[in-house]
């Protein structure tokens, strides 16, 4: 068969040494040692901001995981050297997944909220709008240990 | 459309007598085994049309119970069992799959001048996972039923529901790999097996549409599949995901379900429109206003869709701010929907109308589409809402667009495609007539209940004693679903008969231009005796010619009767 | 078809290249449908812990951040062979696909057992949520049971669907081997297969880079509040 003019473009495979994927996971280890090594320090302790510590040691951990994620993708799984179709289409995930995490505008935005009957415990109200709130701390649990609740969300 | 030819397929000489592809063996394990798009798309039809008919049957259970103000036709509890069999059934094993898997099945490789999907035999996987999702669908039913509604809240679902929602869910999740597999499937088709010379903007609308169709296929279903399947595994696995009383929030069930099935919406009606699209133009023998308007629609539509899933908890404990967002993004959803309606009149305006029964239903669904959406803003408004939300308002909404829309654009597509898939000619006049039947059926079964909805008749009651002042609307629905019904029996039996007393079609019985009309009906195994080249897009009718031609063609049909 | 059986250029395309291209374009759309049904997950988690940090910080201090460290190790070394593998199969070589298989399917088999021995221990230490889950505080590093729990359920649902991956992961690399070693046309004209094989077994991979750092690697909270000692 012909070869159709629309499929013309060079798609054909290339054959990687041998070094190129004993490299691509030797980085993947050095940064698999980093991560755990990262999440033994408290950055906290050391800038003396434990909120903005935490916040940096969680970022760490997704910065080296989205990292690792990303060389993967591009050596491992060839993407470096795909058609640009298939680029489009393996970065659509990342791109409709943040849409999906749009759902926190919902939770921390809940907190704002300015008509009166809408803040929890100020009103009565059939059930706490607020999960986690102090209407909610109030109910029995079976496993109540009031002792070590959870200090009132920050989220929702 | 202008179109060359090539190398010829295959061992297929033109000299020989030709097998098509109904012809192309006859035993059962050669169509269970097939990996032909068309002999699929017949079984999706076969399965689809049970289903159907299965949940209109619910529908009648329902209309019969609210016949009177009493409910004592039905326990609450069968009730509830009822209109969840209806909603599940129609919604997951009807509207999701009709148009996409029947006529985009058929249609796309034989539109884009390909041979057949990129992946036939997931193709046929996708077939045997839908069959396995309704039969698991069906022991649901039929082994007591499920009464937590199609949307499965929670924590009803997860925690209380004392019914058979695990073997539904699973159905459905079941259903939804059959979902993903043919968005998969009509990406790459689309994408890579396109007829040399066949480019982006010669594309017909339908497949425009299809992929669309795939892209929130592939993107919303797999989140509907874990949210569902985190119901499961709080129900079988004791795993706590939305439990409120350990800290959990069923309201992110409400986000995660809603983030998928409202984009799924656009899975049913997106693809009816690609199917209007095509059935308007040809039927106006005109060259399609704004091709490129219609054609980005559908995109927009896909992306936006996903931008208003909130409006369907706006009196949910959802924050007033991301309900204004999303009302602002529904509003704004309704643009893209309005270009299109918008396009197809401007196509009609000068065309040389033929009316047709797939045009009559087409104008329908014009109607109809118009009205549902149109009500859609009244629901779209945070205010107005709350007072509409959760009555018979939302279902006639919901139904205007789903059964105005999908419903009127698959008997549409059905319709047009009929002669193709058959090779054979129904009788138009009653095809015509039953057309008028569905329309007005249609608007005496749902435009009373925007009226009791407004009065504010709560959805889901199977009683109203409360208030009878509005049996009289609820009398008038029964009567239209009755109508509805008959004129949804009509063309299963019309189109049947068809199969054997029906005269040969030709290949292009409507005198419509894209390729799928260039091979015989029915068509080719291979879908086409040689490779097409394409030279021009789609739409390119002369209208005055094109009325001629349509003339000469009823002369010739008629000396052959 | 029939004239075209003895290709593995199936009868709907016009050549290798068209086919292959196809069927990455087809597998790298399925990899989407993937990453939205894991992110839904991911989204649950994230909120969970975003509300509950402290609780989720004592409860996971349970987990082995070694054991989940030497999975980690044990699927990147999976990969690599696994894309060893790939090569192989676009060099032709049919001896070492076949060497190098059963080596991913070794390490997916360990990763399955440490995985069991570490869900049989949180089962036997009554971690598992439901009745049955532990009353005493201690067990949890005091954290609160309720929310405790919600994290037992999240670190099983997550975990466990991962270890479905792996499993089915495993299966179609046994099947993919079968073929080579029949020497069957499919796999050993195109390295598209392998190829495709490979694709699924490194995003099970990825799944893991991120479930690790989630489950295993808290970092410490800033408002936790020590208790119950």
């Amino acid at each position: 068969m012909a070869k159709s003019p629309l499929h013309a473009d060079d798609h054909g495979h290339h054959i990687h040494s041998r070094g190129m994927y004993w490299t691509t996971a030797g980085v993947l280890a050095a940064f698999m040692l980093l991560t755990i090594g990262a999440a033994q320090v408290n950055i906290g302790d050391y800038i003396h901001n434990a909120k903005l510590g935490y916040y940096a040691n969680n970022g760490i951990a997704w910065v080296i995981a989205g990292i690792k994620a990303y060389i993967v993708v591009m050596y491992f799984m060839h993407l470096k050297w795909a058609s640009s179709t298939a680029k489009i289409w393996a970065l659509m995930g990342f791109f409709f997944l943040p849409i999906l995490f749009s759902v926190y505008c919902d939770y921390y935005t809940r907190s704002h909220e300015v008509v009166d009957g809408w803040i929890p415990g100020q009103h009565e109200t059939a059930l706490p709008r607020v999960i986690g709130s102090k209407d909610q701390e109030e109910l029995p649990s079976k496993y109540a240990n009031e002792q070590n609740r959870n200090p009132k969300s920050s989220l929702w | 459309m202008s179109t060359t030819v090539k190398t010829p397929i295959g061992n297929v000489e033109p000299a020989k007598p030709r097998l098509n592809y109904l012809t192309n063996g006859h035993s059962l394990k050669t169509w269970l085994l097939t990996e032909d798009h068309k002999r699929i798309a017949i079984l999706y039809l076969i399965s689809v049309s049970f289903f159907f008919l299965l949940g209109g049957s619910f529908a009648g259970m329902i209309r019969w119970e609210l016949m009177s103000p009493a409910g004592n036709v039905f326990e609450s509890d069968a009730y509830n069992r009822i209109f969840t069999a209806h909603g599940a059934i129609m919604v997951f094993l009807f509207l999701l799959v009709a148009v996409p898997a029947v006529l985009g099945n058929f249609c796309l490789p034989l539109m884009i001048g390909a041979r057949d999907l990129a992946f036939p035999r997931i193709n046929l996987l996708s077939w045997y996972l839908y069959t396995a999702a309704g039969t698991l669908i069906l022991i649901s039913v039929v082994t007591g039923g499920v009464d937590a509604g199609w949307t499965f809240y929670t924590p009803y679902s997860s925690l209380y529901s004392n019914s058979n929602v695990s073997l539904c869910l699973v159905g459905v999740f079941i259903g939804g790999f059959s979902s993903i597999t043919t968005g998969v499937n009509f990406i790459a088709t689309t994408h890579r097996m396109r007829a040399p010379g066949m480019t982006w903007f010669r594309l017909p609308l339908f497949v425009w549409a299809q992929y669309a169709t795939g892209i929130i296929m592939m993107l919303g279903t797999p989140v509907v599949a874990i949210t569902l399947l985190c119901v499961v595994f709080e129900r079988t696995f004791q795993l706590p995901i939305f439990s409120p009383e350990l800290g959990g929030d069923p309201v992110l069930f409400q986000h995660m379900f809603w983030f998928y099935s409202h984009p799924a919406v656009y899975i049913m009606v997106l693809p009816s429109f690609g199917v209007i699209s095509e059935v308007i133009t040809a039927f106006s023998r005109k060259r399609v206003f704004g091709y490129h308007f219609i054609a980005f629609s559908s995109l927009a539509i896909a992306f936006l869709g996903f931008l208003v899933w909130g409006h369907h908890m706006f009196v949910s404990s959802q924050s007033m701010y991301q309900g204004v967002a999303f009302s602002l993004m529904t509003f704004l959803l309704a643009v893209p929907s309005a270009i299109k309606i918008f396009n197809w009149t401007a196509t009609m305006w000068k065309g040389n109308i033929h009316l047709n029964s797939p045009m009559i239903y087409a104008i329908g669904f014009m109607g109809l589409f118009l009205i549902g959406g149109l009500t859609g803003l009244f629901l779209a408004c945070m205010g107005t809402d709350v007072h509409l939300t959760a009555t018979y308002f939302i279902v006639a909404h919901f139904h205007y667009v789903m059964v105005g829309g999908t419903v009127m654009g698959f008997l549409a597509g059905i319709h047009f495609w009929w002669p193709k898939m058959t090779g054979k000619l129904f009788n138009d006049n009653v095809a015509r007539w039953n057309a008028i039947v569905v329309f007005l059926g249609f608007n005496l079964t749902f435009f009373p209940q925007f009226v009791v909805g407004w009065m504010g008749m709560p959805r889901r009651y199977h009683y109203y004693y409360f208030a009878p002042e509005y049996q009289a609307f609820n009398i008038m629905s029964t009567l239209g679903a009755t109508v509805l019904g008959i004129g949804f029996v009509v063309p299963v039996c019309y189109l049947i008969s068809s199969l054997f007393k029906g005269k040969p079609a030709g290949d292009n019985p409507w005198g419509a231009h894209g390729l799928e009309w260039q091979t015989t009906s029915p068509p080719p195994t291979e879908n086409f005796y040689y490779d097409p080249i394409v030279t021009d897009d789609v739409y390119d009718y002369d209208p005055v010619a094109e009325h001629e031609q349509y003339l000469e063609r009823q002369r010739q049909l008629g000396a052959q009767a | 078809m029939a004239a075209h059986t003895d290709s593995p250029v199936k009868f709907q395309y016009h050549d290798i290249d068209q086919q292959n291209d196809t069927y990455i374009i087809g597998m790298w759309s399925f990899m989407v449908t993937e990453i939205m049904f894991f992110g839904g997950l991911f989204l649950i988690y994230s909120l969970y812990r975003g509300n509950y940090q402290a609780d989720w910080y004592k409860a996971h201090e349970h987990l082995s951040w070694q054991w989940g460290g030497v999975n980690t190790a044990n699927l990147l070394v999976s990969s690599m062979f696994m894309a060893l593998a790939v090569r192989a199969a676009q060099r032709k070589d049919r001896t070492s696909v076949l060497a190098i298989l059963p080596v991913v399917i070794g390490c997916g088999a360990l990763f399955m057992a440490i995985k069991y021995w570490e869900y049989s221990t949180k089962i036997q230490d009554h971690l598992y949520p439901g009745p049955s889950f532990t009353t005493d505080p201690a067990m949890v590093h005091h954290a609160n049971l309720d929310h405790a729990q919600l994290f037992y359920g999240l670190y099983f649902g997550m975990t466990g669907l991962h270890g479905v991956h792996v499993v089915v992961g495993m299966l179609i690399i046994s099947v993919l081997w079968l073929k080579w070693y029949q020497r069957k046309k499919i796999v050993t004209e195109d390295f598209i297969p392998t190829e495709l094989v490979g694709l699924y077994w490194h995003f099970v991979d990825i799944v893991w880079i991120f479930l690790y750092p989630l489950f295993y690697l808290m970092p410490r909270p800033y408002n936790l509040i020590e208790g119950g000692h």
